[in-house]
């Protein structure tokens, strides 16, 4: 690719991660911010996926495994960046949601890459991470109420 | 008995007297009055034999015995002093190990505060890093233009981050090593002292042999004194003037291949005269 070419592409601000070793990107319109994770309370009954609900600059906030959501159990191969043990706040529809589980590798502005939706970072592709599915999942999960 | 020593006591033919004479001679080389006079009575008895060579002979064996007990003692003494300086130095010795090991201590006290403080600094350059890449996400959402250089410096923030957060983990590790060096340290220590204690006890016992052995030596030489009759300094000086009497006869022996008999004996018979008279006034009866 030349420079030429890869000056035409767009680039997306966001924040690149991995969930199993498979590189995830968000854009910066909805990840808001990478907190330390925080101290939890399951929420009784609540499906597997939702680890639980944590106070988050004064407002309670649900938080998700992106582990559980995606279905992954294997062991990530490949690691690009040690964990950081991070919670990527997101904010989807006026509603914040933390999403545990990932290893932040980088934020910034990334080049689009051929498909829609895709950046790449680092020479490597990276798809956006749907985070309404993931809620969507949690909510019709199996809850034992 | 050489020739020339018959001819000399022609006066008083008696050999053994003259062997007695020869031998006071030899013994007024030596000193002490009291020691002198003993010496003279043993060799006076050792000249009554024929030939005098048994006296002589038993002399230098209880000569060899003397001096072979105070060998003896001399060792068992230097044996009793070396284990006290032992259990002196090994006192010292458990006061620099018991130090050695309070300084251990505090190193390994102080080691498990570094290791503290390097799991905050791990901490605080972890949380570094997620300021940089919320930085990063900050300038991402500003755009091109502002957006660029906070990106820049979120990336140096975090390179750097990661670095001290490296170091720290690495430094944490080597903590860590020295923790079990310590600990090792500890225990070879305890063994030194351990060691230390055994052999304290071990040259308590020598030290109890070693005056246990004094003693005996000492009664032994009640016993040698009882037996032969003879101290140490008599039995040395038995040795001596017996040696002094050999040279003595040697000489005369030689003596009297280069000069006329006659004059030998008429040189000597001043002196060796008032000393016959001597030993005849000294004589005493034996029991």
């Amino acid at each position: 690719m030349n420079d030429e070419a890869s000056a035409a592409k767009p680039q997306h601000g966001g924040v690149a991660f991995r969930v199993a070793g498979e590189l995830y990107f968000l854009p910066a319109s909805i990840a808001m911010k990478v907190s330390p994770i925080p101290e939890m309370a399951r929420v009784p009954g609540g499906p597997h996926a939702l680890r639980g609900v944590a106070l988050f600059e004064g407002n309670m906030i649900p938080v998700v495994d992106a582990l559980d959501v995606l279905d992954v159990l294997e062991e990530p191969s490949g690691e690009v960046r040690e964990p950081t043990g991070a919670m990527l706040v997101c904010a989807v529809v006026g509603e914040s949601v933390g999403l545990v589980g990932i290893d932040v590798v980088a934020t910034g502005r990334f080049e689009a890459g051929e498909v829609v939706g895709e950046v790449n970072v680092g020479g490597e592709t990276a798809r956006t991470f749907d985070v309404a599915a993931a809620i969507a999942k949690v909510r019709e999960g199996r809850w034992a109420v | 008995m050489p020739r020339f020593i018959a001819s000399v006591l022609q006066a008083k033919p008696d050999a053994r007297r003259a062997l007695g004479g020869v031998a006071f001679l030899v013994a007024m080389a030596g000193s002490g009055e009291k020691p002198k006079r003993r010496l003279f009575r043993l060799l006076r008895r050792g000249a009554r034999d024929t030939t005098g060579a048994g006296a002589a002979g038993r002399a230098a064996e209880e000569s060899a015995l003397w001096a072979l007990h105070q060998r003896a003692s001399a060792a068992v003494r230097e044996t009793g002093e070396a284990a006290q300086r032992i259990a002196s130095h090994l006192a010292k010795q458990r006061g620099v190990v018991d130090a050695l090991a309070d300084r251990a201590r505090g190193v390994s006290t102080r080691s498990g505060d570094l290791s503290g403080g390097f799991s905050r600094l791990k901490e605080t350059f972890a949380r570094l890093e997620l300021v940089a890449l919320n930085a990063g996400l900050e300038g991402a959402r500003l755009g091109e233009g502002p957006g660029q250089a906070l990106a820049l410096v979120s990336e140096e923030i975090r390179a750097q981050a990661t670095r001290g957060s490296e170091a720290c983990r690495e430094l944490g590790a080597a903590l860590g090593e020295l923790g079990s060096e310590l600990t090792q340290v500890h225990s070879s220590l305890d063994r030194a002292r351990e060691a230390s204690a055994e052999v304290a006890q071990e040259a308590a016992r020598v030290g109890g042999a070693s005056a246990d052995a004094e003693r005996a030596l000492s009664e032994i030489g009640d016993r040698l004194q009882k037996t032969t009759g003879s101290d140490p300094e008599t039995a040395r000086a038995i040795s001596a003037a017996t040696e002094h009497a050999r040279a003595l006869v040697g000489a005369l022996d030689a003596l009297s291949g280069r000069a006329p008999q006659t004059l030998v004996v008429a040189a000597l018979r001043p002196v060796l005269e008032p000393l016959l008279r001597l030993l005849e006034g000294e004589d005493e009866p034996e029991s």
